[in-house]
């Protein structure tokens, strides 16, 4: 049997709440992308920084210093399955990798142009002599195609900060060039982290059918990206039950990004100014991570699937269009027949919402544009998710090891502890109710429609209930 | 005495009949333009009508065949004219002597012979003169012919761009009767559904002025078809044949041309006349009447008198100057007239075989391209309206755009089809390519469909979350949607 069959023999027989045990075991187990971190303090005593669907940059030790290389170049790169894009990163990949210091530091990097136009390399936040500060034309001459420089400094600072070209950033920064820069306190910290993730906020507009980043867009962004990628391609954020987790995230984007965590109330503790003295810490679930800014937040993890997004709804869509006629409330019954004499494929959607669109898109019988994402995409343990753009999940377990950044699957859900219906009676119970309802003489509450009759008169569309 | 009595009793014999319009002849050389006549009896046109059934009704019907027959018969009348002789002219005298006596009585027979001797020549002038008409008639059947089927092809064309109009004008319906759906709701302004109206309305009067033509195009063949205002009876085809193989160089077509044009012979032999005529005049210059005749007299006291005598005018004062230069410059204006029609058939050859390469390149170029480019953009925006890029009516607004380029790529076959008739008529003859239709039809069958329902997966007006119950993870397996059944 199928397990698909075996799940819906067994919807007959057993509980919502033992069911979902049964999807928590049996669910999609999504691979992580992110590179391996060893998920134990280093010899410097700290504990490395996870960076979803990314990784953390090597160095050697020569004459005492700490020795990176980053390459500038084109590279193909993957936002989620389906749209994949010439983009310029570091090292193969955007965002470049991150690297990792510790206060007190020197740091040699060496920069590689292997781009088709100069570049330069600004380390954003850090404290270092005005040459290396990384402004062409203003600190330094250009890196040509080719050429390689060095910047070395000490690194007498801690905190999240980034690196980014300051030569056609413009363009440089649209086509994907950043990436995250972190250094650890010397003294280690008043509260030591268990899992500590990177994550570099930005966008993209890779209009639908094109394969190349459109540097000259401001505003109307088609990818919202956490690491470059967007949901359903970005790695879930894993822990175990009480480890205090930390999230970096720094923004480069164009837009500023609330950011909010489902189930917590976390701390924000610090940015590229360093982790801050706890008298500054405050409670927040949503914290505004604005453009060029970067915020660490921290919480300890309570068990569950808890969903992590930018609270900017359209960032947590893929690709949408903008400023289209808005179908919700129009009812197209009829006119939607006679379009499909002359556009056979078209299909009126949004009359009472876009719930159902995932469902089209899903299905594959509503293609899309090449190289191109649906608006909104993902599938749970209880149906489509309908998320794109900045949107990930921290998965906490009681039972997580140390360096374990796999994805868990989908959360097992103790009995009694997932919402549940108790009716589908739309005139159920007594709820106290206040204000004029929509409709010119209305005297009954809209009711919602369950019998399958659709907003197109699609009668019979089997039961889309009790799955 | 008696010889001009024989000659006169021998001539009263020689009555020319009437030059016969040979059918087979005519058929022959109708032929050679690849037209044919229809039976003698043709009833109206009913059904559908075909090019060839048109072509035979204004044959048959048209008034401008009646008018070129009567001009043909005018040009029998001449040749009779021609061939006819002067009618002898009889004297009778009666004399009575002052004093008494018997009368004297005279009896003269004269004839005039200028036209018996003119009489083979002037034929000769007659006989080119109706062969001319007689090739003009047949030039004009060809021009009838070829007007009808330059109208037959607007009358095509006209339908078919009626019938793509109406298609496009539906989608500026559809998005009018849509927007005043949206307009309802609360989701568009009045200034976005005075937008919508406009085009809707901009496109129905389209549709009006490509109805009014496809009426005016019938209209007009009924008119060559001689059945003026009969439309109702019969229809034309609702699609062109597509573009058949190109003609030859026009250096070819003009040897073509200057062969075979029928005008250009009918001239020709019209200028065998003149030229004919210049010569008689010429050669009879001196002549003027002469009248020979026989007279019988009895005198008073009964004597008995035969005799005969001749009577001709001379020619001191006027020896036909007026006739011999009025000739020569008839001839002169014709040879003129001739060179103006070779000029202008050369010309005409040139330009319509340019024009028919520039409507079979154009047709081509919106057939072999822009209509799959429209194809792949509509598709494109389909597309991009799944995924709510854009909204229905981007869609309907292209295919407006997509329906209207189909529109000229119809005019264009049709423009393509007139030329084509204005080429064979000016070379003479059907061109090379085959029958029509040969190559196919430019069909727009596939531009509308039966109104029917899309396979909707789910059912747009519900909300597809599960309400509790968690789903299989397994993407990719849809069997279970087609259909509109369960999703189970």
């Amino acid at each position: 049997m199928k397990r698909r069959n075996f799940l819906l023999a067994a919807s007959a027989v057993l509980p919502a709440a033992t069911l979902t045990r049964v999807m928590a075991e049996s669910g999609h187990v999504h691979h992580n992308e992110g590179d391996r971190t060893p998920g134990q303090r280093t010899d410097q005593g700290y504990m490395p920084v996870h960076t979803p669907n990314g990784w953390t940059l090597p160095y050697e030790i020569k004459d005492g210093v700490k020795e990176f290389h980053l390459v500038a170049e084109e590279i193909e790169h993957e936002f989620a399955p389906g749209s994949v894009a010439k983009c310029w990163g570091y090292n193969g990949t955007t965002p470049g990798p991150t690297i990792e210091a510790v206060e007190g530091d020197r740091v040699r990097i060496y920069v590689t142009n292997r781009l088709p136009e100069y570049t330069s390399v600004h380390w954003h936040g850090i404290h270092l002599p005005s040459g290396m500060d990384g402004v062409k034309g203003v600190t330094q001459p250009p890196i040509h195609p080719g050429e390689t420089f060095v910047y070395e400094f000490e690194l007498n600072q801690h905190g999240t900060h980034m690196y980014h070209p300051h030569a056609d950033e413009m363009v440089q920064m649209a086509m994907g060039m950043m990436g995250m820069f972190i250094i650890h306190p010397k003294d280690g910290e008043i509260e030591p982290v268990d899992r500590d993730y990177a994550i570099l906020l930005h966008n993209w507009a890779l209009h639908p059918g094109t394969r190349r980043p459109d540097p000259s867009i401001m505003v109307d962004f088609d990818l919202w990206s956490m690491n470059s990628k967007v949901f359903p391609a970005i790695d879930s954020l894993v822990a175990k039950t009480g480890e205090r987790v930390r999230i970096r995230m720094g923004n480069l984007s164009m837009w500023n990004h609330p950011m909010h965590v489902h189930g917590v109330s976390f701390e924000v503790t610090g940015s590229d100014g360093g982790r801050w003295p706890r008298s500054q810490w405050r409670k927040e679930t949503t914290e505004i991570v604005g453009v060029g800014q970067v915020r660490d937040i921290e919480f300890i993890a309570p068990p569950g699937d808890w969903a992590f997004h930018c609270h900017m709804t359209h960032h947590t869509m893929n690709p949408m269009g903008h400023g289209i006629a808005n179908p919700l409330g129009v009812d197209q019954s009829g006119i939607e027949e006679e379009i499909r004499t002359l556009l056979p494929e078209y299909m009126a959607m949004g009359q009472h919402g876009m719930a159902d669109h995932q469902a089209h898109t899903d299905g594959g019988h509503m293609r899309g544009p090449d190289n191109t994402l649906a608006m909104a995409m993902g599938e749970g343990p209880f149906g489509t998710i309908g998320m794109g753009g900045m949107f990930t999940l921290v998965k906490v377990r009681d039972d997580l090891a140390p360096g374990d950044f796999s994805d868990p699957g989908w959360y097992w859900h103790p009995d009694g502890e997932v919402a549940w219906r108790v009716s589908d009676d739309p005139d159920f119970g007594n709820p106290v109710r206040r204000g004029k309802l929509a409709g010119a003489g209305a005297e009954d509450l809209p009711t919602p429609r369950r019998d399958g009759h659709g907003h197109h008169g699609n009668h019979g569309h089997g039961d889309h209930h009790d799955h | 005495m008696a010889l001009p009595v024989l000659s006169v009793l021998f001539l009263a014999g020689c009555a020319t009949t009437v030059p016969d319009l040979d059918r087979e002849r005519l058929e022959g050389d109708l032929m050679a333009y690849g037209v044919t006549l229809s039976e003698e009896e043709l009833p109206k046109p009913r059904g559908e009508l075909e090019l060839e059934s048109a072509i035979h009704q204004a044959l048959l019907r048209n008034p401008r065949m009646q008018a070129a027959y009567a001009r043909l018969d005018l040009e029998a009348a001449d040749v009779i004219e021609a061939s006819q002789f002067a009618n002898p002219s009889l004297s009778l005298s009666v004399l009575r002597p002052e004093g008494g006596g018997g009368n004297e009585y005279g009896i003269g027979l004269a004839w005039g012979i200028s036209g018996w001797l003119l009489r083979s020549a002037r034929i000769d002038i007659a006989e080119s003169h109706w062969e001319s008409t007689r090739l003009q008639l047949t030039e004009g059947m060809v021009a009838l012919a070829s007007d009808t089927e330059r109208a037959w092809y607007e009358a095509v064309a006209a339908r078919q761009q009626a019938q793509v109009q109406a298609l496009e004008t539906r989608a500026a319906d559809l998005g009018l009767r849509l927007g005043q759906r949206f307009h309802e709701a609360g989701n568009i302004t009045d200034l976005d559904k005075a937008h919508l109206r406009i085009r809707a309305t901009e496109s129905r009067l389209q549709l009006e002025e490509a109805r009014r033509q496809e009426r005016a195009t019938r209209l007009y063949l009924a008119h060559l078809m001689g059945i003026p205002g009969e439309i109702e009876d019969w229809s034309v085809p609702a699609t062109l044949p597509l573009p058949l193989a190109d003609p030859d160089a026009p250096g070819a077509l003009v040897d073509q041309a200057l062969d075979g044009r029928l005008d250009l012979a009918a001239l020709d032999k019209a200028l065998d006349g003149m030229t004919e005529g210049v010569a008689l005049v010429r050669r009879y210059r001196w002549l003027g009447d002469i009248e020979p005749g026989i007279e019988f007299e009895r005198e008073t006291d009964g004597t008995r008198l035969w005799g005969g005598g001749i009577t001709f005018t001379l020619p001191l004062f006027n020896r036909n100057q007026s006739g011999v230069h009025r000739a020569e410059a008839r001839l002169r204006e014709g040879e003129a007239r001739r060179d103006r029609l070779t000029d202008a058939i050369i010309a005409d050859v040139h330009e319509q075989h340019y024009r028919l390469l520039h409507h079979r390149e154009r047709f081509r170029m919106m057939r072999e391209e822009l209509l799959p480019a429209r194809e792949i953009a509509m598709a494109g925006i389909q597309e991009r309206v799944n995924y709510m890029f854009d909204d229905v009516f981007d869609l309907l607004e292209h295919k407006q755009e997509e329906l209207r380029d189909w529109r000229r790529t119809v005019a264009e076959l049709g423009d393509y089809w007139r030329a084509r008739a204005d080429l064979a008529y000016a070379v003479a003859g059907p061109l090379p390519g085959g029958p029509v239709g040969r190559e196919g039809y430019f069909d727009i069958g596939q531009l509308e469909r039966e109104p029917g329902q899309m396979h909707h997966h789910h059912d747009h007006g519900h909300d597809h979350e599960d309400h509790g119950e968690p789903h299989d993870h397994e993407h990719g397996d849809h069997t279970e949607h087609s259909g509109h059944g369960g999703h189970h």
